[in-house]
């Protein structure tokens, strides 16, 4: 699991690394060598929508994500658990979906074997990132419920023994 | 169509499910139950994720958190405060100009209320200000940045409506120098009846003051070379953005030796989570913002609330509420995605120049994140000053009103956001 988490993170971090390069390079070589680099803005598109998928994946392992929970915040801990759940089993189910019909969009790049323009790369190459990320996605939104669920569960027992203590 | 679209959206944000999820769910499920194709929907969101501008994003985030590490944003507050903070409410001052000029540069208000208000609340409450004053301040403040240039969510807003962000960036700086002015104003009155419990500081001399400067020069360089490049016609905004994380890292490594390489990794994660985290509502709410056009949903909304009234004034007004209350709810980009496909027509029509309406809707957006009892930024000055949300809430009511003061202006004097960039002839 350690060797995941040092993956995920250091793909991003590559990732990141290579778009902020190619831009500055192709900055630097349009005014000092007035050549601009064509394929620049194709792979720094393409890596961007990958660090996308792993920062958000990344995203629900730090509890990241915006929601709105001045509501659910209210709720009793039973209620939160089912919440927890509910929240989970959706999130999946659009993970399941996107991860689903990304792999027919990719099937169908292929298929109709389509290229990018500048660099003729396949453009399932770049289409493959959708259901790779929503699995990656899955299996982080699985664990992250499972901490909440761990956590809402230690503050049942703690009230459990409080309320007894008063009694 | 819009109801259940609409509903769908209300009831999963009620339940806790994040915003990118419940807008995603609710445009799937009507997509399915109105026998829409499936199929189109990630081809939808790949195409407005892979969009070059929106790469200002991540580099803009990732600018602010190097900024942060290289004790740029430590330089900038010891300048401002030798300049002004031995004056009376001096340090107010201090908090709006350097939050302006630091959520300038990383764009984004939660993020810079952490950074910035970690230095000057205890600051503040060192020099005798109240607490809840303090992080009121501080809260109302972080929401300036996002209209003054450059600014992500005019990135995002000019993506969607399709007009151009340089225009949009220099539109910005007049009603964002107008919203510091009126938090400013709004400071130094209530500080007038608490004068007796502050500290008195004593003035800076002219030397500390030239060692401040010279030690904050290279960061007061930042937003010239951003600014600069993109106005000189040298880099378009999203360069900017890169080269500005580019000239960052060179000062935070070689000028002021505060970027360890060490830290590299975690600054590189750090800001690519930021990123994710509005790119990853970006990826549903342009499904969510399709189905609203691809159903005709946005242009059917659109005629009612025209038939509903043609008053200009009335329908600004109507407006300024309703983007209030949803930037109460939902973050600057997914309000971006749904109201945009709606208002754009009727903007239209009743003859407002799109630029003037991105600017007065980021300006309700920000406003609306510094809300209580919701608003995220009110939560992130709550947490550094260590006072229950209620408190806040209290002492954050005048400056909502001073900056809705400055928000009617900019709504009904379009000429606040347009006059400059027509001077400057960038259309």
């Amino acid at each position: 699991m350690k060797l995941f988490d040092y993956f995920e993170e250091l793909l991003i971090v590559v990732s990141l690394v290579v778009m902020v390069a190619i831009n500055f390079g192709n900055v630097v070589s349009r005014y000092f060598i007035h050549a601009s680099w064509s394929f620049s803005e194709e792979l720094m598109v393409i890596l961007f929508v990958y660090n996308s998928f792993l920062g958000a994946s990344v995203a629900y392992k730090r509890g990241a994500h915006l929601g709105f929970t001045v509501l659910t915040d209210l709720f009793s801990p039973k209620s939160k658990k089912f919440v927890a759940y509910l929240t989970c089993a959706l999130t999946t189910t659009m993970m399941i979906l996107l991860a689903w019909f990304g792999i027919e969009m990719v099937k169908n790049q292929a298929f109709f074997d389509q290229r990018t323009p500048a660099l003729g790369l396949p453009e399932w190459v770049a289409g493959i990132s959708i259901p790779l990320g929503a699995l990656l996605i899955i299996i982080r939104v699985v664990q992250a419920c499972k901490k909440q669920i761990k956590e809402i569960d230690r503050l049942l027992v703690s009230q459990a023994v409080v309320s007894r203590g008063a009694n | 169509m819009g109801w259940i679209l609409f509903g769908l959206f209300f009831v999963f944000l009620l339940l806790g499910v994040p915003i990118s999820i419940s807008l995603g769910l609710a445009a799937v499920t009507s997509l399915a139950i109105f026998d829409f194709p499936l199929s189109m929907f990630p081809p939808v969101m790949y195409a407005s994720l892979g969009k070059f501008t929106l790469l200002a994003i991540p580099f803009f985030i990732l600018a602010g958190v190097i900024m942060e590490y290289a004790g740029i944003s430590k330089r900038l507050v010891r300048l401002a405060n030798v300049m002004v903070g031995h004056v009376t409410g001096g340090l107010a001052v201090v908090t709006v100009v350097v939050t302006c000029f630091f959520a300038a540069i990383s764009g984004s208000g939660p993020a810079t209320v952490a950074a910035i208000g970690a230095i000057l609340i205890p600051a503040m409450v060192s020099a005798g200000y109240d607490k809840g004053f303090a992080a009121a301040l501080m809260a109302s403040s972080g929401n300036v940045g996002i209209v003054i240039p450059p600014s992500i969510a005019f990135v995002v807003f000019g993506v969607l409506a399709e007009v151009s962000i340089g225009r949009l960036f220099i539109a910005g700086v007049v009603p964002g120098i107008l919203l510091g002015l009126a938090l400013i104003a709004v400071s130094l009155f209530l500080l007038r009846k608490q004068k007796a419990t502050l500290v008195k500081i004593a003035p800076s001399t002219w030397k500390e003051r030239w060692l401040a400067l010279k030690d904050a020069f290279w960061g007061l360089l930042t937003p010239v070379i951003i600014l600069g490049g993109i106005y000189g016609g040298f880099v378009t905004p999203t360069e900017a953005a890169g080269v500005a994380v580019v000239y960052g890292l060179m000062v935070g490594i070689f000028i002021y030796r505060e970027i360890k390489l060490k830290d590299l990794w975690k600054l590189l994660v750090d800001a690519t989570v930021g990123s994710a985290v509005v790119m990853f509502i970006i990826a549903f709410a342009s499904v969510f913002a399709w189905f609203l056009t691809t159903g005709h949903i946005a242009s059917s909304i659109a005629e009612a609330v025209l038939s509903l009234t043609d008053n200009k004034i009335l329908l600004l007004i109507m407006m300024n509420i309703i983007f209030l209350f949803a930037g109460c709810f939902v973050d600057a980009a997914s309000a971006f995605f749904i109201f945009v496909p709606i208002m754009l027509p009727v903007i239209r029509e009743i003859g407002v120049d799109p630029v003037a309406f991105g600017v007065f809707m980021t300006m309700n957006l920000a406003i609306g994140m510094a809300t209580p009892p919701i608003g995220l930024n009110i939560f992130v000055a709550c947490n550094i000053a260590q006072i229950p949300l209620k408190e806040i809430s209290i002492k954050v009511i005048p400056f909502i009103i001073a900056s809705l003061v400055a928000l009617a202006l900019v709504t009904f004097i379009p000429g606040l956001s347009l006059w400059l960039p027509d001077l400057l002839g960038i259309h």
